[in-house]
């Protein structure tokens, strides 16, 4: 495609390269804006639209149901609780840029410019099929997922279903799994640790902090007041959680439940 | 690879390729260079979101669904390890309250 531009013919890349150039450029810096801010709240902002950018490039690439999938769980969930987190904890202020570190810093950049120019040469000079389809290397015509495969199965969504849940079914149960711990993971780890909870915890496990004072049930000061004196044992309120309780074969209610601990589990009667 | 072109835009793969190289090498640089801790998260992060790219990338030039696939599964160890490395942020801080890599040196002592 060329245009006359006052007697001057000049080539008009493709629409999708004049999307692209400016979505990658945008990508790229402000990614090295996050890496440069001190603050971490803008860090946060920069990534955001790194991410915004991304989705945009997934969308390019035939990737719609994923480019959703970024906004919704890196932007919406992922950075949102970075922002939660920094913000609650009261964190904007993180350490100087450089400081102590400046060595750290003169020998980072080069090494990860390198790494990016091998990138680059490995990506610029390899020699691979310019379209391939993986189906036919391995031989097998069920995982080629053309465009017009794509098409006659009803779209991007549908393809990745399918896959999702028949070539990889068990990561998927998996991922399900990596999931759950990492909720169970992330409570366990951000509970705040209440000392009398440890101490409620202690004696079922046969650890004593001492005499408690716990209060007894009516049916107890009962069975404590008549029941007790009536079967020959002496009565003797503080002591009746000691070996007094372990006495009692006929009252019905089991021994150790109510009188000191909360889970049913027998006091050390030695304390 | 130079001539192979995405089917839906025109732009070549290797440009996705470069974009993906580039913000991968960022990150690496964040993650070598800052001293805080949740900076260091986000580089991490963006490190995720370059390979993502490359696999949707090479995924679009082979024709192959696997690469979005393997798209899904990082997002979803991504978003686990996020909110485990916040949790354990959120124990450090309640320890020391520094985000600071340097002086976080409970264990030495």
């Amino acid at each position: 495609m060329e245009i006359n531009l006052f007697g001057v013919t000049v080539p008009i890349p493709p629409v999708g390269q004049l999307v692209f150039l400016p979505v990658a450029g945008l990508a790229v810096i402000a990614a090295l804006m996050m890496i440069t801010r001190r603050d971490a709240v803008h860090s946060a902002l920069w990534l955001v639209v790194t991410f915004f950018q991304l989705a945009i490039m997934y969308v390019m690439l035939g990737a719609e149901f994923l480019a959703v999938l970024q906004v919704l769980v890196y932007t919406g969930a992922i950075l949102v609780l970075f922002l939660f987190v920094i913000m609650l904890l009261n964190l904007r202020e993180g350490p100087k840029l450089g400081g102590v570190h400046v060595a750290q810093m003169i020998t980072a950049w080069p090494v990860g410019l390198l790494l990016a120019v091998e990138i680059a040469t490995v990506i610029l000079f390899s020699r691979t099929p310019s379209q391939a389809n993986i189906g036919d290397l391995i031989g097998n015509e069920r995982i080629v997922f053309s465009t017009a495969h794509i098409l006659e199965l009803g779209g991007n969504v549908q393809a990745l279903g399918q896959t999702l849940y028949t070539q990889f079914l068990f990561p998927f149960e998996v991922a399900s799994l990596i999931l759950l711990l990492a909720v169970l993971g992330a409570i366990v780890l951000a509970r705040k640790e209440e000392p009398a909870e440890v101490e409620e915890i202690l004696p079922s496990l046969g650890i004593s902090l001492g005499r408690r004072s716990v209060a007894h049930s009516p049916q107890e000061d009962q069975i404590e007041k008549k029941l007790l004196p009536a079967m020959g044992v002496k009565y003797a309120p503080d002591a009746m959680v000691g070996e007094g309780s372990r006495e009692v074969p006929l009252v019905e209610q089991p021994s150790g439940i109510g009188k000191g601990t909360t889970s049913g589990v027998e006091v050390d009667p030695g304390r | 690879m130079t001539s192979a072109v995405s089917s839906t835009t025109g732009v070549p793969l290797a440009f996705f390729l470069l974009v993906s190289a580039l913000l991968f090498s960022i990150g690496l640089i964040g993650v070598l260079t800052r001293r805080n801790i949740l900076v260091i998260f986000m580089s991490a992060e963006l490190m995720m979101n370059a390979v993502n790219l490359a696999l949707i990338a090479f995924g679009a030039q082979q024709n192959s669904m696997a690469g979005q696939n393997f798209v899904v599964f990082v997002v979803t160890v991504a978003a686990a390890e996020a909110s485990v490395g916040l949790a354990i942020i959120i124990a450090l801080v309640r320890q020391k309250p520094t985000v600071d890599t340097t002086d976080i040196d409970i264990m030495k002592e």
